[in-house]
């Protein structure tokens, strides 16, 4: 198991109302989202899809390393790793789907 | 603040939720946004209690939730999700419709699929017989996605119960969810070779599904290519459409009180998803789809190039009854009298995705 930090967005203060930074055990990011989930039940899966994937539109790093199209469970995590999640860069279509 | 007895239509948006309440139906106030900026294709107030909103905000970062708030909106309820199991390799992506149906809470999804709650919205458990169906490997989804969009369930008979899904068909259970059969039999169907769906069979693309109110075994859609009526016991849907501009539309809405009257927006066609000449005018059949009227006093006949998604019009269930229509333009159209006349409650709203209405208590 590694020490490492855990930032989060404040977009997803519904879920954690902690402080912006959190510090966790976890020896791979899936480790570290495990945690998340189970301090704050509902919060791993706005990360993750039913699927287990990232979702779309999340940027996953470590430490300045894009990790979101990785396995989160290949991701490897060290002692004083910095795992950031970042809502993405995303939208502009109008999204003209009809309802 | 909404007070008991006011009348309310909740809008969800493309950018949140909209609460307007008025004492009279004349002079309306506006509440939210809530969720700003988050899209939310259905929210309502739950008929059980007269109190309770409901929303299903997606956000496009952190994807769908169900809320609920008890006290119009100042505080919302821990979001929770339906998640189909993960050797599904589905992953809903949109909650389309949440329906109250009895003491339980039931939700459609997209990619298509039911999921119920008995806690109030807090968990949620898939309706693993519609969901594991054979078969659903080869559904396709309509212009606005493989989505479960009608839940329809039969006053008195808790097992039994319509749901819809586009561009899939109608399906009917009778055993509370266990099984399922397809209802598509005899609509057009003109993205098909044989040009009309069967019974039994997928393919068809309904786009809302009311029940009669008088007579709850009727049932009256809209469907992409037509307006259709069926009885409990038929094997087909009857065509409807005629005395209509256009086949085409979403909405659907059936009086509160009066059976044989429902309410549509035709469109001009899929190719062109616009109220008719830029004529905003919404239609009434009186007797079950022999004829039907056009109810445009006080709605824009010039320049009203509208669209009205399926869950676009509402009724409060008063008497007279109340209907709402809101579009993708922001427009928000009330009338007061059962669809003889209308004004604006609002017209500068964020693209209208669904409008619920109801009565505070």
């Amino acid at each position: 198991m590694a020490g490492v930090t855990l930032t989060l967005p404040r977009s997803l203060r519904d879920y954690w109302a902690g402080e912006p930074q959190v510090r966790l055990d976890a020896a791979t990011l899936a480790d570290a989202l495990s945690e998340v989930g189970r301090r704050w039940p509902g919060l791993a899966e706005r990360i993750l899809d039913d699927r287990g994937r990232v979702r779309p539109h999340i940027g996953l790093f470590v430490n300045a390393l894009p990790v979101m199209h990785q396995d989160p469970r290949e991701v490897r995590l060290a002692d004083g790793d910095v795992v950031r999640v970042l809502p993405a860069v995303s939208g502009g279509s109008g999204n003209g789907r009809q309802g | 603040m909404v007070a008991k007895g006011e009348t309310v239509v909740v809008a969800g948006t493309r950018k949140g939720v909209f609460v307007a309440h008025s004492r009279d139906r004349r002079r309306w106030k506006m509440e939210g946004p809530f969720f700003e900026g988050v899209e939310c294709y259905h929210a309502s107030l739950d008929p059980r209690d007269g109190r309770t909103l409901w929303a299903a905000p997606a956000s496009m970062h952190w994807g769908p939730t169900v809320r609920s708030s008890r006290d119009w909106g100042k505080r919302w309820t821990k979001p929770a999700a339906p998640k189909y199991p993960k050797e599904s390799g589905l992953s809903v992506s949109r909650i389309w419709h949440v329906e109250p149906v009895g003491d339980e809470l039931w939700a459609g999804v997209e990619p298509a699929g039911l999921f119920r709650s008995v806690d109030g919205g807090k968990s949620w458990e898939g309706v693993e017989g519609f969901n594991a169906q054979p078969g659903r490997d080869k559904w396709t989804p309509g212009g606005g996605g493989l989505c479960l969009h009608t839940i329809l369930p039969y006053p008195g008979e808790p097992k039994r119960m319509i749901a819809a899904a586009s561009a899939v068909g109608i399906f009917g259970t009778n055993d509370g969810g266990a099984s399922w059969r397809l209802m598509n039999g005899g609509i057009q169907a003109g993205h098909l070779p044989e040009g009309v769906t069967k019974e039994g069979a997928a393919g068809s693309c309904p786009h809302k599904i009311v029940r009669d109110s008088r007579d709850p075994a009727v049932l009256y859609m809209q469907n992409h290519f037509g307006v259709y009526r069926r009885r409990r016991g038929d094997d087909a849907w009857t065509d409807i459409s005629k005395g209509l501009p256009s086949r085409f539309g979403f909405p659907m809405v059936a009086h509160p009180h009066d059976g044989g009257t429902v309410y549509t927006v035709p469109l001009e066609a899929d190719a062109n998803r616009v109220t008719p000449g830029g004529a905003m005018a919404v239609w009434r059949t009186k007797n079950g789809g022999k004829t039907w009227q056009r109810l445009a006093k006080g709605l824009p006949q010039k320049g009203a190039f509208h669209t009205i998604l399926r869950e676009g019009m509402a009724t409060d269930g008063k008497d007279p009854a109340g209907l709402y229509v809101g579009t993708t333009t922001g427009h928000l159209y009330a009338s007061r009298d059962e669809g003889g006349s209308w004004s604006e409650i609002a017209t500068t709203l964020p693209p209208i995705l669904s409008v619920e209405a109801g009565v505070a208590r």
